[in-house]
C-alpha cells in the first residue's frame, strides 16, 4: 500500500454480521466506526457484492448510505471483476486502495487476481487508522463529494453530443496565486499523493522544508473548479531563480482531478505564465518514478525541450508563450494583493 | 531533415506502411479518425490534438507496434509535434539503432 485512498468494501459477513439475503440485516459496530473515520478523512468508500443489485439499491436506502459509496458493483459475477471496474472507473492505483473483506479467502484470491492491492480485514484497517497522521485539508474532506461531483461530469459528457462543446458548458475556471502558509498541509497532501503528475526530484519532506525557507523562491498555487464543483488547489510549482535569467523548477504537482483533456496542460502553463514566475528560460530535472510519465508528456506538451548535455528540460518563454490552450478553461491570475 | 506528407507520397511501401500504422495509432489514441490529410497537423498543445495521458498511451502503442523503445531524451515537441514527424522519426529509428525493431 502506497498510500491509502480507497476502501472496497464487501457487505455480507463483514459491513453486515450476516447475509443480506437471508435478511440480517444487522450493521457490524466496528464497520459502522471504520465507514466514519473513513469519512472524515476524505478515504473514498466503494461496494462490491454478489447481491443483486435491486436488493443492495434498497439496503443502500434502507441504511442512509446514498453519500457513502462512491460506486457501488451489485450482480452475481466475480469479486476480483467488481473490484477492478471500481479502480478503473474511479481512476484509483491498486496500490493506493485496500479490500476489505472478513473472510480470507476472498482476501487472498483478490490479493492472487489483482497485483498490488492490499487485502485486509477490519481489524487490519483498524489498526491502519490508528496510525496514520496524515493530514486532512478541506479538499480530503471534500474528496468523497468531489468523486460524486466527477461521475456528474462524465454523465454529463455522455450524454453530450461533442466532447469539445461539453468541456465549454462547464465552465472552467482556473486561478493561480501566489503560495500561501495555509496552503502548507495542501502542498504535503499534493506532493505526497500525486503520483503520475508530479516531478519527483526532490524528497516530499525537502520539498515542503524548502517552501518555507527564505530565498528567492516563488511558489504558485493552482485552483480549480466549474459548474459542478470545486476541485479546490489542484497543482503547485517551485521554482529558484538561476541568476541567469532563467528558473529552475524545484517541485511540481499537478492532482489527477484535472483529467479532462488539456486542463494538465492550461495548469502547468498558466503556473508558469504567472507575473512572479516569468523569466527567460525555465529548467527542471525530471526523474522516472515508475508512474509519472504523464508528466514527461505534459512538460513535452508544454514545450520542454531535453538537453542532454545538462540532463535537463528547457523551456524558452517565447515558446510558453505561444503554446495554444484549450479555449474551455479560463484561466485568472491573482497577486498577493488580488486580481489581475 | 523531417519528411512533410508530400515528400511521404514518393516514398517507398515501407514508409507508406509505417505512415498507415502511425495514422490508425494515433486515432486510436486521440478517439477520432485522422486521414493522410492530417499529415502536418499540431497533435498536441491544440482543442484537438493529444493531453498527456492520450499521448502517453501512444507513444505505448508506438513502442509495441514497432518493437522501439522511445528513451525520454527522444520526447522532443518538435518530434512529436505532427504524423509526418512521427513518422520519420519512427523510420529513422527503424533504418539505423534498433536491430530488433519490425514493421
Amino acid at each position: 500500500l502506497r498510500i491509502l485512498k480507497l476502501v472496497i468494501w464487501d457487505l455480507d459477513e463483514t459491513i453486515l454480521r450476516g447475509i443480506l439475503e437471508e435478511g440480517d440485516e444487522e450493521i457490524n459496530p466496528l464497520a459502522s466506526t471504520l465507514m466514519q473515520q473513513l469519512d472524515r478523512r476524505g478515504i473514498l468508500q466503494a461496494l462490491a457484492t454478489q447481491n443483486p443489485p435491486e436488493r443492495i439499491l434498497a439496503a443502500i436506502h434502507q441504511f442512509g448510505w446514498s453519500d457513502r459509496f462512491v460506486q457501488v458493483e451489485a450482480d452475481l459475477g466475480p469479486k476480483a471483476k467488481k473490484v477492478k471496474r471500481i479502480l478503473d472507473n474511479l481512476g484509483v492505483d491498486a496500490l493506493d486502495a485496500a479490500f476489505v473483506d472478513e473472510d480470507p479467502f476472498e482476501r487472498d484470491s483478490i490479493a492472487v487476481q489483482i497485483s498490488g492491492m492490499t487485502p485486509w480485514s477490519m481489524a487490519d484497517l483498524e489498526a491502519y487508522l490508528a496510525g496514520d497522521a496524515s493530514p486532512v485539508t478541506n479538499e480530503a474532506r471534500r474528496r468523497p463529494q468531489m468523486y460524486r461531483e466527477q461521475q456528474a461530469r462524465v454523465q454529463g459528457q455522455e450524454t453530450a453530443s461533442d466532447y469539445a462543446d461539453f468541456l465549454r458548458s462547464c465552465n472552467i475556471q482556473i486561478t493561480i496565486r501566489p503560495y500561501r502558509p495555509e496552503d502548507a498541509m495542501r502542498a504535503e497532501e499534493l506532493l505526497t499523493r500525486t503520483h503520475r503528475m508530479n516531478l519527483g526530484v526532490l524528497s516530499v519532506r525537502e520539498a515542503i522544508a524548502r517552501l518555507s525557507q527564505p530565498g528567492e523562491h516563488r511558489v504558485l498555487v493552482a485552483e480549480m473548479k466549474d459548474v459542478y464543483g470545486d476541485m479546490g488547489r489542484c497543482g503547485i510549482v517551485h521554482v529558484t531563480p538561476d541568476g541567469e535569467g532563467g528558473v529552475l523548477i524545484e517541485s511540481l504537482a499537478i492532482s489527477c482531478r484535472t483529467r479532462a483533456r488539456g486542463l494538465s496542460l492550461a495548469m502547468l502553463v498558466g503556473l508558469l505564465r504567472h507575473a512572479n514566475t516569468q523569466f527567460d528560460r525555465y529548467r527542471c530535472r525530471y526523474v522516472f518514478n515508475g508512474t509519472n510519465r504523464p508528466l514527461r508528456m505534459l512538460l513535452m506538451g508544454a514545450g520542454f525541450k531535453a538537453q542532454p548535455e545538462m540532463e535537463e528540460l528547457v523551456l524558452d518563454a517565447d515558446r510558453l508563450a505561444s503554446v495554444e490552450l484549450p479555449n474551455w478553461a479560463h484561466i485568472g491570475y491573482k497577486s498577493e494583493g488580488g486580481e489581475f | 531533415m523531417l519528411s512533410k506528407s508530400s515528400d511521404l507520397a514518393g516514398l517507398d511501401r515501407r514508409a507508406q506502411v509505417v505512415q498507415k500504422k502511425v495514422i490508425e495509432l494515433a486515432s486510436l489514441s486521440l478517439g477520432r479518425d485522422l486521414t493522410t490529410s492530417a499529415m502536418d497537423e499540431l497533435l498536441y498543445g491544440t482543442q484537438t490534438g493529444f493531453d498527456s495521458i492520450a499521448l502517453m498511451e501512444f507513444i505505448l502503442r508506438l513502442e509495441e507496434e514497432f518493437g522501439l523503445s522511445i528513451p525520454d531524451e527522444d520526447l522532443d515537441p518538435d518530434v512529436f509535434g505532427s504524423i509526418s514527424t512521427i513518422v520519420a522519426y519512427v523510420l529513422h529509428r527503424l533504418d539505423k539503432d534498433v536491430p530488433s525493431a519490425h514493421i
